[in-house]
């Protein structure tokens, strides 16, 4: 039987704010265990939540970029669940009337392009961060009551693929709109997923499992494929799923059952009686309409139109914000827009993939491949060369012209000094040039090969080949003569 | 009505994390009956088109802005909790949930 795999997928955002949702102590990632935490954040009794303004503006500004509908009349409430990184026992949160309703991601996956709803855009707080020793428990309260919007998308899912392509485009927009950083790895973006499997052609979902603890894109994609093709073995078995939470391990690569989840949760959510609900008027949301910047679909748009780029190659330069300003700066900078995009698809994002690293984490500035792409165009290094000096630069960060200096790389354009060398290897070499006389063409590509030997690969090729040529004609004028 | 039992005191016990003698769940069970008769009467009032009320104050809610304040001291307030170490509070081990 063919089964087919239905995922949906809840994504928790922290929001770029420079305090927590209710008190005024700082966000920042990074700080000393409970170095950011008051008697707001740490609930003490007789303490009072004060909602922060901006929290609420990049909620409503992400609920906009994802296409939401905004709830006007909105609230907090109280979701109840017992656990020490959870101060009042309770997490403010919304239940009923979400920020946002009813948005969409657009997404493409082998060149088919898919709608995936989204049901629902909240805002809540987030909670503390718990650290198991041998000892006890050790809680740091830096994260709790940082502002986390929560995205639900519908189960429109039907792969790991799929879920992957979803969240870099929810991850690229969000990072665009400027409501967060979205790093996965400082868990500034965390994502669970509910999977579960049906034969083709059923309409009711199967038994669905969540998944949690998937750190990176790749996680995602990669649990969600394990974890629906364990429940195909499964079901292939005779055997049934149980609704149960999930934990990714990335080492193995498998899913390991956490907890049973036989009966839905009571989080006996009511309105939280100490803040009253609040409205948002309309002026509020076209103002904060009118600051969302420009988003990837529009950026894509934009290159194949304005720049004439392909649209894969665009849609690869606008997945991730900061490659796609990097590039926009370089161009900015000079240089033909071909070669730069080319230069940041193959050579820069071949390095970080290697690297495992960000554009952040590399000391090299748009002006310096700039000036390197134009080192190549007006012929004082060669493509192969600057291949070098890029490596050099992307690593150092020191600017292309001196890493050509310092090393001597100046591409050699000086004719005479050339043609020293092209009759050195010609002479050198009397069955190439006997080859090409007898019109084997490829032997002068050879003979090219040579000079650039000879001159460490710094001879300008162009040049290096016509004078090779004018040699080559010069010998044949010779044998043919008298 | 929705009768109140003894199985939905001792549920609703755990979901709050409490524990309940046997008198104790005697008492809730009253309380809790009551409780549900009084929700009964109002049933009774007519709230054809009157809009849901979510909180009893009519007030405006008032938002802050998002600028940091000095930070408290951060030993003081570890040094109200039972137990910390090293700028963590401390609390019994939940590891194997």
């Amino acid at each position: 039987m063919t089964y087919e795999t239905v995922v949906g997928l809840e994504v928790h955002v922290e929001l770029a704010t420079k305090t927590k949702l209710f008190c005024e102590c700082r966000t920042d990632f990074g700080a000393e265990p409970n170095a950011n935490t008051c008697p707001i954040c740490l609930a003490h009794p007789g303490t009072l939540p004060r909602l922060n303004e901006e929290a609420v503006a990049l909620a409503i500004k992400a609920a906009l970029s994802l296409g939401c509908e905004i709830t006007r009349e909105t609230k907090f409430d109280r979701k109840h669940y017992f656990y020490p990184d959870l101060p009042k026992a309770y997490q403010m949160s919304q239940f009923d009337r979400p920020i946002g309703q009813n948005g969409f991601v657009e997404i493409e996956v082998d060149g088919e392009k898919k709608r995936i709803r989204i049901e629902r855009l909240h805002l809540e707080e987030d909670a503390g961060k718990l650290v198991h020793t041998p000892a006890g428990t050790l809680v740091d309260f830096n994260r709790g009551g940082v502002p986390l919007i929560e995205i639900v998308s519908a189960p429109d899912l039907r792969s790991g693929k799929e879920a992957r392509a979803y969240l870099e485009k929810l991850r690229a927009i969000l990072a665009y709109a400027g409501v967060s950083d979205v790093r996965m790895e400082e868990g500034s973006l965390r994502c669970d997923a509910n999977v579960s499997v049906r034969p083709l052609g059923e309409t009711r979902f199967g038994t669905k499992t969540e998944i949690k603890n998937m750190n990176s894109l790749s996680s995602v994609e990669k649990a969600i494929e394990y974890e629906a093709a364990r429940q195909v073995e499964v079901l292939a078995q005779g055997g049934t799923i149980r609704q149960e939470t999930r934990r990714f391990d990335e080492a193995r690569r498998v899913t390991v059952a956490m907890r049973a989840k036989e009966t839905a949760a009571d989080y006996r959510y009511f309105p939280d009686p100490d803040m009253v609900p609040f409205t948002i008027p309309e002026a509020w949301i076209d103002e904060i309409r009118a600051s969302i910047p420009e988003l990837p679909d529009e950026r894509r748009g934009r290159y194949i139109e304005q720049w004439g780029l392909s649209p894969y190659d665009a849609g690869v330069l606008t997945l991730e914000k900061d490659v796609s300003d990097f590039f926009e700066a370089t161009v900015a900078a000079g240089g033909d827009v071909k070669t730069i995009a080319n230069w940041m698809m193959v050579e820069v994002l071949g390095y970080l993939n290697k690297h495992q690293k960000t554009i952040r984490d590399v000391p090299m500035t748009p002006a310096h491949l700039a000036q390197l792409v134009r080192l190549i165009e007006d012929g004082t290094i060669s493509g192969r060369i600057a291949k070098t000096v890029f490596q050099e630069m992307i690593e150092s960060g020191a600017d292309p012209k001196s890493i050509v200096e310092a090393k001597g790389l100046l591409q050699i354009q000086d004719v005479s000094l050339l043609e020293e060398v092209v009759s050195r290897v010609v002479e050198a070499h009397p069955q190439s040039v006997a080859d090409y006389l007898a019109g084997k063409e490829r032997a002068l590509g050879h003979l090219v090969g040579q000079v650039m030997k000879e001159t460490k690969g710094k001879a300008n090729p162009k040049l290096v080949n016509d004078l090779l040529q004018k040699a080559l004609e010069a010998k044949r004028a010779d044998h043919a003569g008298p | 009505m929705i009768a109140v039992t003894e199985d939905m005191v001792r549920e609703i016990a755990q979901a709050a994390a409490i524990t309940l003698t046997p008198e104790e769940t005697a008492h809730m069970l009253r309380d809790m009956q009551e409780i549900v008769q009084f929700v009964e009467r109002l049933k009774a009032v007519d709230t054809e088109g009157v809009q849901p009320t979510i909180h009893p104050v009519a007030l405006v809610l008032a938002m802050r802005d998002d600028v940091p304040a000095q930070g408290h001291p951060r030993e003081a307030l570890l040094a109200l909790a039972p137990d910390a170490e090293g700028g963590y509070f401390r609390v019994p081990s939940v590891l194997g949930e």
